[in-house]
């Protein structure tokens, strides 16, 4: 039986009367995959404490209210210049309540490049759609991607041919409802072989409403092709936002997330990705900074099913006041991924006596020509260090900022597009310094002002 | 001659950590241009003192007072009692991972220019600056983009603190067993450090165990401490004394008195 609650009641009715109506027009396939995933759904429920990866997330604050399914975009914006990065060239996309927002629905640059509304795609591009889509999701054992499946009312849709290389997306996520709004996005990014891109996103809120998101990506990354994703995610203080990933990464693939949680009531990254070649490299490094009563989860899964890979994944955390914060990191390592290269770590800092962090990390190994680490680590500022800052002169607070910024550094400095540095660092400072707050446009774009 | 107001004047100080008392009773009075020793055996509380000089966490003042340049400081915060010009070289140097020297040296810097009012440094001043006090304590170029402290042999940090001194220009400066675990070379490098910032309006207290460096640093005043107290004062001869002797006669000397009072 699934756990009875407004928010759950609300979806099924919804789903149920008006929703299926609605997705006739839809693909055959499409429309099949919202119906497993919508009776999975309905037959689980929203997560509960009592499942192993939620144990310490409690959705009741969220599942118990109402949120009003949003079909449409409701609000328009006519620029689509919003996520600017000074300094560098970018194709720009812009979501607005899981809806891209371009004039054009489907856009193709002369490089043969594809990118606009999945939904559009659909139509457009159904071969091509079909052969990837919900290929790496459709075996999750999380409710909340049944939910995204079922449910998302559009997305974005990237398409990289063959051996296109260096284009830098500026993705601008807006969470922007008028009403209280349940949101579910999916996107799709695909790369062939000898392709690579940069994504630039940014998720935003508008300060007055409490939306639920759920944002869930499939990606592909062809043989020795290479797909780097920087995330910033500033969404106001009422509202939960679920980003799950799935990512598939070919022969001498390369896959790198440098994503930064740094506002949200709750937020939560799940990161699921495969190793399906040899010699891939895949790294994912995050940065969570968490406090009042925030909660940000991430939970990671790295599968090496070929040799000769490396993968790393890298997340740090700040917590204060009463923020919580929630790792589950996983390497598995299977039979015949000899040679494997793989590291994990977490490491916390904790501000307060409040402030709590769940951090599990696993390694579950097949192979056995492998070298792999794994380790979490909780600690508090270091008095001495504080104090010995203290003494030549600066004060507390910029000691602790000093010592806090330098704990982020390993993540900030994984950064490697030279003209994001800088903002970067800009974003980190102001949100330990508290200066961080919600902005309409991209929080990039926002710090800079 | 006329003396100059005193530096520093502890009187009566009396410290604890949790129940402990550590300083039970402690007088001293440093005057501009002098230097001053404190020797003693381990445990007495002379770390302990330049702590609470500096206003560490943890230490508890139940009496006396610290007056620093005529006002009592023992309510001031670490950061105020160094803008208004007191330095510890710390007997451990600390660690901070991620924190390059430049950017260490450049907040300190600035912070004591915004206690005077000024602007921030000019980034070319600084590293001017930077330059010329590394040359002072012999200092590689090298280090200067390394994270404060990490890595450093114990030589390096020793010579870090003399150079962090040098760049914050303090008037009291006290220096924690900055010996302790230097060879020969690195032990000149730093007197060197201190004996070129000396000056008529500066002051020093060197805390060591060791005659040793007070070859190279040649004081002015030497204190031994014991149980928490200043109990013998002299010139530097009190020092070689000290070395021939060893610590054992002013233990002696103390428990006598000590009886004595009590009688």
């Amino acid at each position: 039986m699934p756990a009875m609650n407004k928010l759950y009641e609300n979806i099924i009715r919804f789903f149920e009367k008006d929703f299926s109506e609605k997705i006739k027009n839809e693909p055959e396939f499409i429309q099949k995959i919202r119906l497993e995933n919508f009776e999975k759904f309905k037959n689980k429920g929203f997560p509960t404490l009592k499942d192993e990866k939620w144990r310490k997330t409690n959705l009741n604050k969220f599942t118990n209210q109402y949120f009003h399914p949003l079909l449409h975009n409701i609000v328009k914006k006519n620029s689509t210049d919003v996520c600017i990065v000074p300094d560098l060239q970018t194709v720009n996309i812009q979501l607005i309540n899981g809806h891209f927002a371009g004039e054009e629905k489907l856009n193709v640059l002369e490089n043969g490049i594809i990118y606009g509304s999945i939904q559009s795609a659909f139509e457009k591009y159904k071969d091509l759609i079909s052969r990837y889509f919900d290929k790496l999701s459709k075996n999750s054992t999380n409710p909340m991607d049944w939910l995204n499946a079922a449910l998302f009312t559009d997305g974005f849709f990237i398409y990289v041919p063959k051996n296109v290389k260096e284009i830098n997306f500026q993705i601008s996520q807006q969470l922007d409802a008028p009403v209280d709004a349940l949101i579910n996005s999916r996107n799709l990014i695909v790369l062939e072989n000898d392709a690579q891109i940069n994504l630039i996103q940014c998720d935003d809120s508008n300060e007055h409403r409490s939306h639920f998101a759920t944002f869930n990506t499939e990606i592909f990354v062809g043989e020795n092709a290479e797909l780097n994703w920087y995330k910033y995610q500033n969404i106001n203080n009422i509202s939960a936002m679920f980003s799950n990933t799935f990512a598939e990464v070919k022969e001498n693939g390369k896959l790198y997330t440098n994503f930064y949680q740094l506002n949200g009531k709750l937020l939560r990254n799940e990161q699921f990705t495969e190793i399906a070649g040899k010699d891939v490299a895949v790294d994912h490094y995050g940065l969570y900074l968490v406090d009042k009563t925030q909660q940000f989860d991430n939970v990671i899964f790295v599968s090496h099913a070929s040799e000769g890979s490396y993968s790393n994944q890298k997340f740090k955390g700040i917590l204060d006041d009463s923020a919580k914060g929630f790792f589950n990191g996983q390497i598995l390592v299977k039979k015949d991924a000899q040679q494997t290269n793989a590291y994990q770590k977490n490491d916390n800092i904790l501000l307060t006596d409040k402030a709590k962090i769940s951090s599990q990390p696993f390694l579950e190994i097949y192979a056995d020509d492998v070298s792999c680490s794994h380790g979490s680590t909780t600690g508090q500022i270091d008095d001495e260090a504080l104090f010995y800052i203290r003494q030549r002169g600066i004060s507390k607070r910029d000691a602790q900022l000093l010592q806090l910024y330098a704990f982020a550094g390993e993540v900030i400095d994984a950064v490697k597009i030279p003209e994001l540095i800088e903002p970067t660092k800009d974003l980190v400072k102001k949100r330990l310094n508290g200066e961080l707050d919600v902005c309409e446009d991209c929080i990039l774009q926002c710090a800079n002002k | 001659m006329e003396k100059n107001k005193p530096l520093l004047e502890i009187k009566n100080l009396h410290a604890k950590i949790g129940d402990k008392e550590i300083i039970k009773g402690l007088n001293l009075t440093v005057n501009p241009g002098e230097v001053h020793a404190i020797m003693g055996p381990n445990g007495t509380g002379k770390s302990t003192l330049a702590n609470v000089i500096t206003g560490k966490d943890g230490y508890e003042i139940t009496d006396g007072e610290i007056l620093y340049k005529g006002k009592n400081i023992t309510d001031l915060d670490p950061e105020e009692r160094a803008l208004e010009g007191i330095f510890l070289g710390f007997q451990y140097p600390v660690e901070i991972p991620g924190v390059s020297m430049t950017n260490f040296m450049k907040a300190a810097v600035d912070a004591q220019r915004k206690y005077k009012g000024l602007d921030p440094i000019k980034p070319g001043e600084f590293l001017k600056m930077y330059r010329e006090k590394q040359q002072l304590v012999n200092m590689s170029d090298k280090m200067k983009n390394r994270s404060v402290n990490e890595g450093f042999s114990g030589g390096e940090k020793k010579k870090n603190e003399i150079f962090q001194m040098a760049m914050l220009e303090p008037d009291l400066a006290i220096l924690d067993e900055t010996d302790s675990g230097l060879d020969i070379d690195a032990l000149k490098a730093v007197a060197d450090g201190v004996n070129k910032l000396r000056n008529k309006d500066n002051a020093f207290i060197v805390i060591t165990h060791y005659q040793r460096l007070l070859d190279h640093i040649v004081p002015d005043i030497v204190h031994v401490m014991y149980d928490g107290k200043i109990v013998k004062t002299g010139d530097k001869n009190l020092a070689k004394e000290l070395e021939e002797k060893g610590y054992a006669w002013i233990e002696e000397e103390y428990q006598k008195s000590k009886n004595a009072g009590n009688e």
